[in-house]
């Protein structure tokens, strides 16, 4: 499919594919201290007024991940920044009931068209995806790039020229995104539709005139 | 009177007396008396010295003693500052950080729940 594989000496880039890399998951309200007098639970708010650094416990999980950080850092920057592969149907909901290829189609292309916070990846037996994937852009690891390079085993592939480019393109689409509310330019009619979706929206002052239609002015 | 010494214990009965024999001279007593005397003055300048010497000996760094003040240090930082947060058994705090992973996993998920109501709805028809 959309995917090669480098030799083993290959240094690490950019759309390389990694498993069994490590994600770690932190509360800070219940940060677990280890102490020579044993365990305590507390909250962040609290070790930071006490500690500079401490040693915590944290749950971990093996994943699978693609490197985000762009070349030129992924050959001399200290760490490795990388976003965690999991099933498409767990990233993006609105096909966990999808089967024909038809919507498949409609879901996978779409993303050539508007700003998803996933990127498809294909099944590819050499790789080890037996069902459609998803990079989430919003679950990133970091791990030692000198460590991770040790660790060329776990690399199972990359992805190839043209799959590298998108991702390249898509993973910047993404982080640059800003937040804005969508529903700001609608007028009346089109809000009043907009809040029969999405009732918490709450309208623009130039939105609240009763007798304007569009724009705010009378 | 002979050549032998004696010595007349004057404070006890005749029949306690006893004759000591042997070689008695001033001479031999004072010889002792310096010999003893040197033995003396060789211990003291030894006693000042070796501790001069020893002292230059154990001036390296003593990694036991390093290490036992780090412990020390440790342990009387690690009392002081554990007082946050109350204390909880190993188990008990490997049950939460499966609970931490968990209910992160949990949250994800949810979220993607809740985007996929929103936006663009696909179907066979687009």
């Amino acid at each position: 499919m959309i995917y090669e594989f480098p030799d083993k000496s290959a240094p690490i880039r950019q759309g390389d594919i990694f498993v069994g890399l490590p994600r770690i998951d932190i509360s800070l309200n219940k940060v677990l201290i280890v102490g020579e007098t044993g365990e305590r639970v507390a909250k962040w708010a609290e070790v930071i007024q006490r500690y500079e650094s401490l040693n915590i416990i944290v749950p971990v999980r093996p994943v699978t991940a693609i490197v985000a950080t762009q070349d030129c850092d992924a050959l001399h920057g200290r760490d490795i920044t990388l976003c965690e592969i999991s099933k498409f149907k767990d990233v993006e909901r609105k096909s966990k009931e999808t089967t024909s290829p038809k919507s498949w189609k409609n879901i996978i292309i779409q993303h050539a068209r508007i700003n998803q916070k996933w990127f498809y990846l294909p099944p590819d037996e050499e790789i080890g995806f037996s069902e459609k994937m998803a990079v989430d852009f919003m679950v990133t690891l970091r791990v030692s790039r000198a460590e991770l390079e040790e660790l060329h085993d776990l690399r199972k592939g990359r992805l190839n020229e043209i799959a590298d480019e998108h991702f390249r393109e898509r993973i910047s689409e993404f982080f640059r995104r800003y937040p804005y509310d969508e529903w700001y330019p609608l007028d009346r009619e089109e809000l009043k539709a907009y809040l029969g979706e999405y009732p918490d929206a709450k309208p623009f002052p130039w939105q609240q005139t009763e007798t304007t239609g569009v724009g705010g002015k009378k | 009177m002979n050549s032998s010494n004696t010595v007349d214990l004057k404070d006890r009965l005749p029949e306690s007396r006893a004759i000591e024999t042997g070689l008695w001279s001033e001479c031999d007593i004072r010889r002792t008396a310096a010999n003893l005397w040197g033995i003396l003055r060789i211990r003291k300048i030894a006693g000042i010295l070796l501790p001069l010497v020893v002292s230059t000996i154990t001036a390296i760094p003593d990694p036991w003693l390093i290490e036992k003040r780090r412990r020390d240090t440790v342990v009387t930082m690690s009392i002081f500052k554990e007082v946050i947060g109350h204390a909880i058994s190993r188990s008990e705090a490997l049950r939460i950080a499966r609970q931490i992973l968990e209910q992160a996993e949990y949250e994800r998920l949810a979220l993607a729940e809740f985007e996929a109501t929103r936006g663009i709805q696909w179907s066979d028809e687009l």
